[in-house]
């Protein structure tokens, strides 16, 4: 498939999409007429369940991506019309509940230099040893007990 | 003649191969990591996860507050892989914990608080050594911590107050140690070796200072101005509409400058000539010139937060040196008396000094022992720090 083909054959989904009175996108007949680009659309859809599963597999996958120049077309396709079709305003990212922040401070906030060193100024070594409690309590040391025979127990399960 | 030389061959032959044979065997796993803190934070992964009352039961007996049980050694015996990985740690020369200071203020300081942890550990095993009679591992472990101490190190002024705490508390144990009497003479002379080695490496305020300056200074630029909000609100300060406004390019360049010229003073005063209470009334009256002037001046606001309670960090700093000269006093006393099966009349010559005072620690025989006492007063907690070490 030559550059320029790829740009015609684009050019003519765009044009049937945008001036359309309704937005349409009729998978049937773009199934029909280009077989090849949906089998890898459903091969892609396969691999990314998979890339999921194993992010080593996802690097490799990705360089090789690039030069499918027809795949990245067909993708293109597809991701225009979606957005067309939800219309404006829908397709922007919806916030999480809570905003986008996540809503609970992080416990490693008290072993911050800041948090450390307000801790010394306003109750001197007291203050500093009440936080490294609080912070051991919080975060550490790791639970113990962990053998190899349990680590290749979870392995296994 | 010939048959000698035949013989000379053989044997360079037989050590090149014995040679080559050993090389291949070192060869055959890589070396042990030479960065200490990457073992202290397998130590940290060793220590037995514990609850508060089993903590504060580890720690009390740490201090000397609690006496031998079968459940203190049978918690310490479960931490033996930490202990082991601790010591392995504090015995290696390179340290470097992987702090990021590009973070600046929000940098992290996770290892700090297990820290502590372990250090109680290792002293907790070092008084279990000393109750079943082996004084050498008992000093040992405390010198461990004093290494772990000098590990922790300075490269922030928190770090450096823990690593003081740390090492004030292996002294603390180092005296009680001496105080049981029962450690001979070679110890003794040993025990003294090792502190000589140590002397003089106590972390100070000065390098920290340096950093924190660096971090505080590179805050209060216009481009850091959100990350700036963030550290501040992070203090419990809340920043209204009004003075984020007020935070504007000039109000920084003010801050920057008056924050670098009050640090310049600081560091001036810590490192001015003259002894303790000069300093530590110099470093005081700059604070309190400084917080008098935030309440006017809006160039004093931010060094009013970010500045460092230098004068009690200061005060911090010379008490451990006062517990490291304390203690080895306190060693060549016991030293002469292993030795002469008596304590000295006065105070031996050559010392290490009271650094409260400049001068000698003041010495006194008692019916049960002696006590050093500091010459001068302590003037955070008003009082004159004496350590005595009765003979058990």
């Amino acid at each position: 498939m030559s550059e320029r083909k790829d740009e015609k054959w684009l050019d003519d989904e765009l044009r049937r999409v945008v001036d359309g009175a309704a937005p349409e996108f009729d998978a049937e007949t773009w199934k029909r007429k280009f077989p090849d680009e949906f089998q890898a659309l459903v091969s892609r859809g396969r691999q990314d369940v998979q890339e999921q599963r194993g992010g080593r597999r996802r690097i490799v996958r990705l360089r090789f991506a690039r030069p499918l120049v027809g795949l990245a077309t067909a993708a293109a396709i597809v991701v225009v019309a979606a957005v067309l079709f939800v219309g404006p305003g829908q397709h922007e990212p919806q916030d999480l509940p809570g905003g986008s922040q996540p809503a609970a401070q992080s416990p490693a906030k008290i072993v911050t230099m800041m948090s450390l060193s307000m801790a010394f100024r306003q109750g001197g070594t007291e203050a500093l040893n009440r936080q490294f409690d609080e912070a051991l309590r919080k975060l550490g040391p790791r639970p113990n007990g962990v053998s190899v025979a349990n680590l290749l127990g979870d392995l296994e399960s | 003649m010939r048959l000698c030389v035949k013989k000379k061959i053989l044997a360079t032959v037989v050590l090149l191969y014995l040679a080559s044979s050993l090389a291949s065997v070192a060869q055959a796993y890589p070396p042990d990591p030479d960065n200490a803190a990457l073992v202290y934070y397998q130590a940290f992964l060793l220590c037995e996860q514990q609850d508060e009352e089993a903590r504060d039961a580890l720690s009390e007996f740490a201090k000397g507050e609690r006496a031998v049980s079968d459940e203190i050694r049978e918690h310490v015996g479960r931490c033996q892989a930490a202990v082991e990985s601790g010591t392995a740690a504090a015995g290696m020369q390179h340290c470097n914990w992987g702090l990021r200071y590009s973070q600046g203020f929000s940098m992290q300081l996770p290892h700090l608080a297990p820290v502590r942890l372990l250090h109680w550990i290792i002293l907790s095993d070092a008084r279990l050594h000393a109750a079943d009679g082996d004084y050498r591992t008992a000093f040992d472990r405390c010198l461990d911590v004093r290494r772990m101490a000098q590990h922790v190190g300075d490269d922030t002024l928190i770090s450096m107050l823990v690593a003081v705490a740390l090492d004030r508390s292996a002294n603390a144990r180092i005296r009680d140690f001496l105080s049981d009497s029962k450690a001979d003479v070679e110890t003794l002379q040993w025990l003294k070796d090792q502190m000589a080695d140590m002397s003089g490496k106590l972390p100070s305020a000065r390098r920290p200072m340096g950093y924190e300056r660096e971090i505080a200074m590179e805050i209060m630029r216009p481009e850091k101005r959100d990350q700036l909000v963030k550290v501040l609100e992070g203090t419990g300060a809340e920043i209204t509409e009004e003075q984020l406004a007020m935070a504007d390019e000039d109000f920084l360049a003010r801050n920057r400058a008056y924050y670098s010229e009050f640090l310049t003073e600081l560091q001036t005063a810590l490192g001015a000539p003259g002894g303790y209470e000069q300093r530590y009334r110099r470093l005081n009256e700059l604070v309190e010139q400084m917080a008098r002037a935030s309440n006017t001046d809006t160039s004093a606001t931010l060094t009013a937060t970010f500045a460092p309670g230098l004068a009690k960090i200061y005060n911090q700093q010379v008490l451990a040196e006062a517990n490291a000269n304390v203690t080895q006093a306190a060693v060549d006393i016991c030293i002469i008396r292993a030795t002469t099966g008596t304590l000295p009349q006065k105070l031996p010559a050559g010392l290490p000094k009271d650094p409260f005072s400049g001068r000698d620690f003041e010495y006194e025989r008692e019916d049960n022992g002696f006590v050093l006492r500091c010459r001068a007063r302590d003037l955070v907690k008003d009082t004159v720090h004496e350590y005595s070490l009765p003979a058990q």
